[in-house]
């Protein structure tokens, strides 16, 4: 028995994006689920699943209060940021293809950007040897995501030869693409490489524009059954397949004691999951949601995931071919460089887009997408597909 | 906004306070199981190769070769310089270490140059291991 397609995405809401809602997170999460909820055609006494990451502030016990929610049979949060992104889909993905739930509503919301930036610097540690793990990178002053994963992509760098202008050409297609998409921060501003080469360094080698936009707002889901999607109000987005991952040595932040830095073999180890449970490969998928925190890991997870071979993805982004049109589009919506940092989950709604057909930047005719999560932490992925 | 100052001194969980306990005796420790005689690469509690509970501390001798880098510029982070350097280093006993990297500006640090430790005591008199470049041979 596998997961595949045995549960689908019936519902998909979102606010807008934004550098301040002037709201509470709580409205912002409702103002998605129900949002969620009416595009499924179902209703908040029909939820009996709540799933998101540990990193949400809203509590399942706040939203299904205000939701005048009924029996919530199952909650769970997925850990470790940004890596969490896929996680809610397994979650939700086993509830309902288990029996266990009929309905699960996966949410993230956010006022990350008005109310306490990630990039500004880690707080107090957790009194835990995690905690203490943590705490001796940030007494030697990685104190921010930029940096934390700035140590990664110098090896990155150093071992396939790819350069800040390799990166740019990821940070000049993101925003190519969220030009075009009117939900996007940047909507109708696109760079250039000069541009991005102009920008100043935050953690060399990461400069300003290969960083993720923080923003406010909050993206909805509501998985059920794919046979019960059939019967609700759009057409079901199949979950293929669903996984998280760590893989040997693997920390979360400062995972620098693994041999191989340049690799992201938490991500290979997802992928080696999603193609095993789907029995799709790298050549069936028509666009890839590639979580781009910091633009350089668009070509880390290229390799990870394996669309190209080691080192080969500065060549693999030329020439547009990861651009609408190209061989491989990535982050259609601009990516979170481009479109907002909703921490992943933004993504997952481009792909449920893409494969309705109702994206602004339509990959046309398709079928079979990847969404996936953040690397330098425990990540997780899927795929998603329509028939 | 509001930039985080300097966190709260380091938690001594039973599982790390060898390692700063160490620190404050400017040496910097690792664990050495004194079963299978491996080398830990970070604090814990059980050799992840044999499963044994015994070990022994053993101090590192300091030199090392960087391994990665970056180069903090943004935000400003205090007590650090901006901008500062850190790294990870590949130390000559076979483990990794992370420190900030003292007296090397950012266009001299590289992948691969030889670092040695140093020892700085913070304002509330804790100490805590940077590297600095080693000394020419």
């Amino acid at each position: 028995m596998t997961l595949a397609g045995k549960a689908a995405i019936a519902g998909l809401g979102y606010t807008e994006f934004s550098v301040a809602s002037g709201r509470s997170e709580v409205q912002l999460a409702l103002e998605a689920i129900t949002a969620a909820l009416a595009d499924a055609g179902l209703s908040s006494r029909d939820v009996d699943g709540m799933v998101t990451y540990t990193a949400d502030k809203n509590d399942e016990t706040d939203l299904h209060y205000n939701l005048g929610g009924q029996d919530l049979k199952f909650f769970a949060k997925g850990d470790y940021g940004g890596g969490a992104a896929c996680a809610p889909l397994l979650h939700a993905a086993m509830a309902v293809a288990t029996g266990v739930c009929q309905a699960v509503v996966c949410y993230r919301a956010m006022n990350e950007r008005s109310a306490y930036r990630f990039g500004a610097g880690t707080g107090a540690p957790r009194a835990s040897s995690s905690g203490s793990f943590a705490q001796l990178h940030t007494l030697q002053g990685i104190r921010t995501p930029a940096a934390s994963i700035g140590m990664l992509v110098r090896r990155y760098m150093h071992e396939t030869g790819a350069t800040s202008a390799d990166f740019g050409q990821v940070a000049v297609s993101a925003r190519k693409h969220a030009s075009t998409n009117p939900l996007a921060r940047f909507h109708g501003k696109p760079i250039t490489l000069e541009d991005h080469q102009a920008s100043r360094m935050i953690v060399d080698p990461l400069r300003l524009l290969d960083c993720c936009q923080e923003s406010d707002g909050a993206v909805a889901l509501v998985i059920t059954s794919t046979e019960r999607a059939r019967d609700l109000a759009q057409k079901p987005v199949l979950i293929r397949s669903a996984s998280q991952g760590i893989s040997p040595r693997h920390f979360s932040m400062y995972s620098y004691y693994r041999s191989d830095l340049a690799f992201a073999d938490d991500a290979a180890l997802v992928g080696r999951e999603l193609w095993h449970q789907s029995g799709l490969s790298p050549a069936d998928i028509d666009l890839a949601i590639l979580y781009d925190h910091f633009g350089p890991s668009v070509l880390m997870q290229l390799e990870a995931y394996g669309f190209c071979a080691r080192g080969e993805a500065k060549d693999f982004i030329k020439g547009g071919n990861i651009e609408l049109g190209g061989g491989l589009p990535v982050n259609t919506n601009g990516g979170q460089v481009g479109e907002a940092y909703i921490h992943g989950m933004n993504g997952i709604a481009e792909a449920v887009r893409q494969l309705r057909g109702t994206a602004s930047n339509q990959v046309v005719g398709a079928r079979n997408a990847l969404v996936t999560a953040g690397i330098g932490v425990p990540t997780s992925g899927a795929v998603l597909g329509v028939d | 906004m509001t930039h985080s100052a300097v966190p709260p001194r380091p938690l001594m969980t039973e599982d790390y306070a060898y390692f700063l306990e160490g620190l404050q005796r400017r040496e910097v420790l690792v664990q050495k199981c004194d079963d299978c005689k491996r080398l830990r690469p970070l604090p814990g509690p059980m050799c992840p190769h044999c499963h044994s509970f015994a070990w022994t501390a053993q101090t590192l001798g300091g030199g090392g070769t960087v391994y990665s880098y970056i180069v903090h510029h943004h935000p400003p982070i205090p007590p650090f310089a901006t901008p500062h350097v850190v790294a990870v280093a590949d130390m000559d006993e076979g483990v990794r270490l992370t420190a900030a990297l003292d007296d090397c500006a950012p266009d001299d640090v590289a992948i691969g140059m030889r670092v040695g430790l140093a020892f700085v005591t913070e304002e509330d008199g804790f100490v805590l291991h940077h590297f600095v470049p080693a000394a020419a041979p």
